[in-house]
C-alpha cells in the first residue's frame, strides 16, 4: 500500500433555507483563516444550485488539499487542540440543515488502477 | 476473562531503597517501558489478566504512581497474539449521549481494521468495565504488530483509518463521538510472570 501524495478534504454544508450567502461569509471570514494555517488549500467553492435560493436550502461544497497523510494528520490533530474550530463548527450549526466531511484521493493513486 | 490495562508514570520519588509496596505475586502478564511517540501513553504499560488482573498498580504502589488503566472482559478479538513484536493499546472515552446505534456502528468500524491493514496481526476491542484515570474510559482498542513500522508506518497511512474510522475521533466531522483525550500507548511485546517488586518502583 503506499499512501495518497494529496489528500482530499470535502466539507458538503447544505445550508439552512435562504442561509447559504450568510454561512459562506462565515466559512470564509472566520474559519478558512486557521483551516490554511493548519495547511489546507482551498481547492474550488460549489455552488448548488448556482444562484442564491431564498425558501430552499443551497449545497455549498469547499474542495481542500492536503499534503499527502503526513499534511492530514498534522491538520487534524492542530484542529483538535484549537477550541476555536469546534467554537466556530457549534455557532455555524445555526445555518446548517446538514453536513456531511468526506477524505479521499484520486483513484489513480490506488493499487491496481 | 477479565483484563486489565494500565498506563502508569511516576508522581513522586520514592526515598532510596524504599518500596510502596510489598511484593506479591501477579501471574502471567505484560510490563514494559513505553516507546518514544505515546501520547498520554505513561511510561510503563502494565497488561494483565485474569487472578492478575483484580490487583491494579495504584493499589500496589499507591500515590507514588498515576495511572490511567481499563478494567475490561474479552470482548471482541482476533488474528494471533502468540508471537512478539509491538503492543498497542487505545483507551478511548465515548462522548455522553452517544446513542447506542452509533456506538454500535463505531464498533463494527474498528473491528474492520484489520480485514484492510494486514499489519495488525492480532487485535481486541473491549467495552469498560471499570475506568480509572483522565476519562470515565469505555472501549480499549488493542493490537499486536510483528513491527513498529507496523503501527507507525501502516496503520497511521492506512485509508482505511484516516479516511474512514478517523471520522469518529474527529471534533470537525459530523460523526464525532469520541472524547478528544485518548491514551495511545505502545511497547515491546513479551510476556511473562509478573511480579510487583517488577513494577517501575525501581525507578520511583
Amino acid at each position: 500500500m503506499s499512501a495518497a501524495s494529496r489528500v482530499y478534504l470535502v466539507d458538503r454544508l447544505t445550508a439552512r433555507p435562504g442561509r447559504a450567502r450568510e454561512l459562506l461569509q462565515s466559512y470564509r471570514e472566520r474559519y478558512m483563516p486557521g483551516a490554511r494555517a493548519r495547511g489546507l488549500q482551498l481547492e474550488r467553492t460549489l455552488l448548488s444550485p448556482p444562484l442564491w435560493l431564498e425558501e430552499q436550502c443551497n449545497v455549498l461544497e469547499f474542495v481542500w488539499v492536503l499534503d499527502g497523510v503526513a499534511g492530514f494528520w498534522s491538520m487534524t490533530q492542530q484542529a483538535r487542540l484549537d477550541a476555536a474550530v469546534q467554537d466556530w463548527w457549534r455557532e455555524a450549526q445555526d445555518l446548517i440543515e446538514t453536513r456531511e466531511r468526506r477524505l479521499s484521493a484520486a483513484i489513480e493513486e490506488l493499487p491496481a488502477c | 476473562m477479565l483484563r486489565r490495562i494500565e498506563l502508569i508514570r511516576r508522581t513522586a520519588a520514592v526515598p532510596e531503597g524504599g518500596r510502596s509496596a510489598e511484593p506479591a505475586a501477579l501471574g502471567g502478564g505484560l510490563l514494559q517501558p513505553t516507546l518514544p511517540g505515546v501520547y498520554n501513553g505513561g511510561e510503563w504499560l502494565r497488561r494483565s489478566e485474569g487472578a492478575a488482573a483484580e490487583l491494579s498498580a495504584s493499589a500496589l504502589l499507591g500515590a507514588s504512581v498515576a495511572v490511567d488503566g481499563a478494567l475490561y472482559q474479552d470482548g471482541v478479538a482476533g488474528g494471533d497474539w502468540s508471537s512478539g513484536g509491538i503492543y498497542r493499546a487505545l483507551l478511548l472515552s465515548l462522548r455522553p449521549g452517544t446513542p447506542p446505534e452509533r456506538q454500535e456502528c463505531f464498533e463494527r468500524e474498528i473491528l474492520a481494521m484489520p480485514r484492510y491493514i494486514r499489519a495488525i496481526r492480532g487485535w481486541r476491542l473491549g467495552r469498560v468495565e471499570q475506568a480509572e484515570g483522565a476519562r470515565p474510559w469505555t472501549h480499549v482498542w488493542e493490537q499486536r504488530y510483528d513491527e513498529l513500522s507496523g503501527l507507525l508506518g501502516d496503520y497511521m497511512l492506512h485509508p482505511y483509518h484516516w479516511a474512514q474510522v478517523d471520522r469518529w475521533f474527529d471534533p470537525e466531522s459530523p460523526d464525532w463521538i469520541v472524547d478528544t483525550h485518548l491514551c495511545h500507548s505502545f511497547c515491546r511485546w513479551e510476556q511473562g510472570p509478573l511480579r510487583s517488586d517488577e513494577l517501575p518502583a525501581a525507578g520511583l
